[in-house]
C-alpha cells in the first residue's frame, strides 16, 4: 500500500509538477529533449484552455443566475462552424483565424440563443433547453460528418484544416511546442470577463438581476434582455472554446468524439470550483488541466485507467463544496 | 422570589456576530402566567436572544435553565420538545398545503399513519378555545396575513408548547385582529403559560405586558413591570434619548387640492378625486385585478395616504404606477403626460421613486455592497461605464448625510439591520435624484422608534421641498400623522376618501370592508347630509 502510493506521487511529480532531470535518467530520459523539461507544464496550460473558456462561460451565466448547462453542446456547434469557416480560408493567416474564432464564437452564442428565446418567449426553463440542446448538438455534428463535413477519404471526420487556419504555436529555444495562443486568448477572455462584470454597466446589472431579479426589476433594469444576452455570451464563449481547440490542437479536425469531450460539464465543476470569479477560474482551470496531465502520466507509467481522473475530480469537487459551506453548519 | 417560580430562565447570554456584540450578558426570566414585553431599536438583539433560545442560533456564553435545569437547546425540534414555541415575523408555512397539514408538519409525536379526522377535531377546539378562528381545510395561500398568523400560533400551540414567543405579531394584523390576538394572550396567561412579546408598539407592549425588558445595544437597560414604567420612559430607554413628535405644517399647495369637487364626493365610495391637470400624478380609472376602476390624484407638496390591510391592491396600485404592471383599463399621467407605456427605468427618470413595501425582497440587493445599491438606479452609468469612483464617493457622503451604521461604503447591505437598509433605499430614492412623485409602501415598518422618525422627517422634508408623495400604509398612526387626505382601500376599491373626522376607528371599520357612517346614516340635523361628513382639512 505505502509502495503503491510513493509509486504514484512519484510519478505525478515526476510527470506533472517538476519534470526529472535528464542526468537521472528515470522515465525513458534518453527521449527527454530540451524543450521536453517543459512538456508537462506545457501539458497542463493545453489542457486548462478549453476548460477554462467553458469554465468562463458557466460563470458568466451563473452571475445572472441563468443555469447554463449546455455549454457542451454550444462547445461542438462552435467547433462545427469554426471548422466549416477555417475548411475554405481566404487572404491572411490572421484573417483566417480571426474568422474562424468569431465563426465559433456567433455559433455558440446563436446556439444558446435558441435556448434564450424558449426562455424568454415561451417561458421554457434555461436547465432543460439547455441541456436537451447538447443532444441537439451531438446529432448535428453526427449529421454533418456523414454529409457536406465528410472528409474524402472515407472515414467518419471531416478534412483536416489547412495550416493557415491553425492558431500559432509557440517555440522554446527555437523547437516549436504543443501550446498554442489558445491559452493566452482564454486567459485574455478572463480578463476581459472580470472587468466586464466589474466596470461596465451591463456587468453591474448582470450581477444585480442574478443576486436579486425582483430587485432589479424594481429598480429597472431589464431583466429579461440581460439574462437573455447573458445566455448568448456564455454560449459564445464556450463556441470561442470549441473554435480554440479545432484550430489549436492536433488533428485540427472533427471527430464524433467532439461530442462527447466532457469540456462542457467540466466547465461546471471549473466554475464553481473557481467561485464563479473569472480569475479564480483561471487557478481552478489550471488546477484541473494538472489533474488531467497527471493521470494521462498515471496511466501511460503505472496503466491506471484515465476514467479514475472523473472520480477524482468529482470528489475534489463535493469536497471543495462541503469545505466552503462549512460555515453554515458552525454557526 | 419571581426567580424561583420562573419556568424558564436565560442566564448571562452573550452572543457575537464576527465583530459585533449582539448580546451582551443578558438576563431573563419568564415565569409561567406572564406576558413578557420585549422591546429595543432594530439590532438591540430582541430576535437573535429568542432565536438562542429557539435553538436557532447559539449562544457563545450562558446558561438557559428550564424548571431550573440547565438546558442546552441546539434545534427548533428541541425548543418545541422543551415546551418552547416561536411564531416568526416572517411566516414558515407550506403555501400550497391545507392549515391542518401545516400544523402537523414536523410533529414528531405523529404517528407513522396521520390520523387527520382527530387532529382537525383537536385543531378546532384548540382554536375555539383561544378565539382564534381557522379552517383545517382551507389553504395557506388562501389565507390572509392575518389568518396565516392565527395558524402559526396554533401550529406552536398545538405541540402543547409552555412558552410562545411572538416576534413582531402585530406587524401585519387590522386592528379587529390585534384584539383578537390579545384575548388570545390574555387566556393563554390565565392558562399559566408564559408569552414573550416582541414588539415596536409601546401602546400595546403596556396594555398586553405585565414585564418587560428593553435592550439597547445587546444590553439590558430596563427590566421590570409594565405597569412601574411609562411609554415616553420607555422610548427613552429604547433609543437613549427623548423622542420629539413629528409635526407636519399644514398643506401648502393650492387650494383645490385638498378639496374634493361634488362630483368626486359623489363619486365615493368607487374612487377617489378624479383628473386635474395641476397635479403631479393623476391616476385614471386604472383597473388591475383586484383594483376597480380606481382613480386619484396627487398635488405638489402633499401626501396622499392609502390606507388598508395588506393584499387589498395596494401592491397592485403601486405597481401599475412605477411601471411594473400594465393596467387592464385606465391611464395614469404624471404633470399631465400620459406615462403609460413607459418603461421602469423612463418612468424613474421623471423623477418617480419607489420605496418598497419589501425592502430586502424589492429594494435592495443584499449580497452587493451599500455603493452598488445606490448605484441600482442608472445615475453612475456613462458610455456604458460604471462611474464606481463618483459613486463611491457619493455613497460616503451620503452614508453620512443619512447617519447609516455601516462600517464602509464596500460593506454588504445585508449585513445592515433593518432600519439602516430602510435608509440605503431611501438615501437612493429621495437624495441622490430629487424625485417629483415618491411612492412609499409601509416606508416604517418593522423599524424602531428613532428609524421611523427618521424615515417621517424624510418624508416631511421631501413634501416640503414640493414633491409629491403617496404613502401606502396599514399603520394608520402613521397615516394620520403624516397625510394630507386618506383614501381606505378595501377589496380592490375605495370604501372612503378624505380625512377622518373620527380618526382611527373610523379608518378601521373602513378597513375591514364597512361602509362608512356617514354614508350608511347621515346623522340627524346635519345639512347636506354625508358629504359635510367628510373633514378635508
Amino acid at each position: 500500500m505505502g509502495k503503491g502510493i510513493s509509486k504514484i506521487t512519484r510519478v505525478i511529480w515526476s510527470r506533472s509538477v517538476l519534470p526529472s532531470p535528464p542526468s537521472r535518467r528515470v522515465w525513458r530520459a534518453d527521449e527527454i529533449k530540451p524543450a521536453e523539461s517543459y512538456r508537462s507544464w506545457i501539458q497542463t496550460l493545453i489542457a486548462a484552455t478549453p476548460i477554462l473558456m467553458t469554465g468562463l462561460a458557466v460563470a458568466v451565466a451563473f452571475r445572472a443566475s441563468v443555469l447554463n448547462i449546455g455549454a457542451e453542446g454550444q462547445y461542438v456547434t462552435g467547433a462545427i462552424a469554426a471548422v466549416a469557416v477555417g475548411l475554405h480560408p481566404h487572404g491572411s493567416a490572421w484573417l483566417a483565424i480571426g474568422t474562424l474564432l468569431l465563426a465559433g464564437f456567433l455559433a455558440g452564442a446563436m446556439f444558446a440563443g435558441v435556448a434564450a428565446i424558449l426562455h424568454q418567449y415561451r417561458r421554457v426553463p434555461v436547465v432543460l433547453s439547455t441541456l436537451l440542446l447538447n443532444f441537439v448538438a451531438a446529432v448535428l455534428l453526427k449529421a454533418l460528418l456523414q454529409g457536406p463535413l465528410h472528409e474524402q477519404g472515407g472515414q467518419l471526420q471531416s478534412e483536416q484544416l489547412p495550416e493557415v487556419a491553425q492558431l500559432v504555436h509557440l517555440s522554446l529555444h527555437g523547437r516549436p511546442t504543443q501550446l498554442h495562443i489558445g491559452f493566452f486568448i482564454a486567459v485574455a477572455c478572463a480578463v476581459f470577463i472580470s472587468a466586464l462584470l466589474r466596470f461596465t454597466t451591463f456587468g453591474f446589472h448582470l450581477r444585480a438581476t442574478g443576486q436579486n431579479p425582483v430587485a432589479a426589476r424594481f429598480a429597472g433594469i431589464r431583466v429579461g434582455a440581460i439574462s437573455l444576452a447573458t445566455l448568448c455570451l456564455s454560449g459564445g464563449l464556450a463556441g470561442l472554446a470549441g473554435a480554440i481547440q479545432m484550430s489549436g490542437v492536433p488533428p485540427y479536425l472533427l471527430l464524433p468524439d467532439t461530442a462527447s469531450s466532457g469540456f462542457g460539464f467540466t466547465g461546471i465543476a471549473v466554475a464553481l470550483l473557481g467561485r464563479l470569479s473569472p480569475m479564480g477560474i483561471v487557478f481552478s482551470a489550471l488546477f484541473f488541466g494538472w489533474l488531467q496531465t497527471a493521470f494521462s502520466a498515471l496511466e501511460t507509467e503505472l496503466h491506471v485507467p484515465f476514467l479514475t481522473l472523473q472520480a477524482t475530480q468529482g470528489s475534489i469537487l463535493i469536497a471543495i463544496l462541503i469545505l466552503t459551506n462549512l460555515k453554515r453548519f458552525t454557526r | 422570589m419571581m426567580e424561583n417560580l420562573a419556568s424558564i430562565q436565560l442566564l448571562h447570554i452573550k452572543k457575537t456576530f464576527a465583530d459585533l456584540v449582539a448580546l451582551d450578558g443578558v438576563c431573563l426570566s419568564l415565569p409561567p402566567g406572564r406576558v413578557h414585553g420585549l422591546l429595543g431599536e432594530n439590532g438591540a438583539g430582541k430576535t437573535t436572544l429568542m432565536n438562542i433560545l429557539y435553538g436557532l442560533l447559539r449562544a457563545d456564553s450562558g446558561t438557559i435553565l428550564i424548571a431550573g435545569q440547565p438546558t442546552k437547546i441546539h434545534s427548533p425540534q428541541e425548543a418545541l420538545l422543551a415546551g418552547i414555541g416561536m411564531v416568526h415575523q416572517h411566516f414558515t408555512l407550506a403555501a400550497a398545503m391545507t392549515v391542518l397539514d401545516n400544523v402537523l408538519l414536523g410533529d414528531r409525536r405523529a404517528s407513522r399513519w396521520l390520523d387527520r379526522a382527530t387532529a382537525a377535531a383537536r385543531l378546532i377546539e384548540l382554536s375555539k378555545h383561544l378565539g382564534l378562528p381557522v379552517d383545517p381545510a382551507a389553504k395557506i395561500s388562501d389565507l390572509s396575513v392575518g389568518g396565516q398568523q392565527r395558524v402559526e400560533i396554533l401550529k406552536a400551540l398545538y405541540r402543547d408548547v409552555q412558552t410562545l414567543i411572538l416576534d413582531e405579531p402585530t406587524a401585519v394584523l387590522t386592528p379587529a385582529e390585534t384584539e383578537q390576538l390579545f384575548t388570545a394572550v390574555n387566556r393563554l396567561k390565565c392558562e399559566g403559560k408564559s408569552v414573550v412579546f416582541i414588539s415596536h408598539k409601546l401602546g400595546e407592549i403596556k396594555r398586553i405586558c405585565d414585564d418587560l425588558t428593553v435592550l439597547r445595544r445587546g444590553r439590558v437597560v430596563f427590566q421590570g413591570t409594565a405597569t412601574d414604567v411609562s411609554t415616553e420612559e420607555i422610548a427613552r430607554q429604547m433609543i437613549g434619548r427623548d423622542v420629539v413628535p413629528i409635526r407636519r405644517s399644514p398643506f401648502s399647495g393650492s387650494a383645490e387640492g385638498t378639496r374634493f369637487s361634488e362630483a368626486e364626493k359623489k363619486s365615493v365610495p368607487s374612487a377617489l378625486p378624479l383628473k386635474d391637470a395641476q397635479a403631479i400624478l393623476n391616476v385614471d380609472a386604472i383597473s388591475i385585478p383586484p383594483l376597480e376602476n380606481i382613480s386619484l390624484h396627487i398635488h405638489a407638496g402633499e401626501i396622499l395616504g392609502i390606507a388598508g390591510v395588506d393584499g387589498n391592491g395596494q401592491q397592485e396600485l403601486s405597481e401599475a404606477i412605477l411601471g411594473l404592471r400594465s393596467p387592464a383599463s385606465g391611464q395614469i399621467f404624471a404633470s399631465g403626460n400620459d406615462i403609460g407605456r413607459l418603461s421602469i427605468a423612463d418612468r424613474a427618470a421623471l423623477g418617480i421613486a419607489h420605496i418598497p413595501n419589501d425592502r430586502r425582497r424589492e429594494g435592495l440587493v443584499g449580497a452587493m455592497s451599500v455603493t452598488e445599491n445606490l448605484a441600482l438606479k442608472h445615475q453612475f452609468s456613462r458610455l456604458g461605464l460604471m462611474r464606481w469612483p463618483t459613486a463611491r464617493r457619493t455613497a460616503r457622503d451620503l452614508i453620512q448625510k443619512f447617519d447609516i451604521r455601516v462600517p464602509s461604503a464596500d460593506t454588504p447591505v445585508s449585513t445592515l439591520s433593518g432600519g439602516n437598509q430602510q435608509k440605503v433605499i431611501l438615501a437612493r430614492e429621495l437624495a441622490i435624484v430629487e424625485p417629483k412623485l415618491v411612492i412609499a409602501m409601509n416606508p416604517a415598518r418593522g423599524l424602531d422608534v428613532a428609524a421611523t422618525q427618521f424615515v417621517y422627517e424624510q418624508l416631511l422634508a421631501c413634501r416640503a421641498r414640493g414633491g409629491a408623495i403617496l404613502l401606502i400604509s396599514s399603520e394608520l398612526d402613521e397615516l394620520l400623522a403624516l397625510c394630507d387626505r386618506i383614501g381606505v382601500l378595501y377589496n380592490g376599491r375605495f370604501t372612503m376618501s378624505g380625512f377622518p373626522r373620527e380618526g382611527i376607528a373610523e379608518l378601521g371599520r373602513m378597513m375591514t370592508g364597512a361602509s362608512p357612517t356617514y354614508l350608511r346614516s347621515p346623522p340627524p340635523g346635519t345639512p347636506g347630509g354625508g358629504d359635510r361628513k367628510m373633514d378635508f382639512r
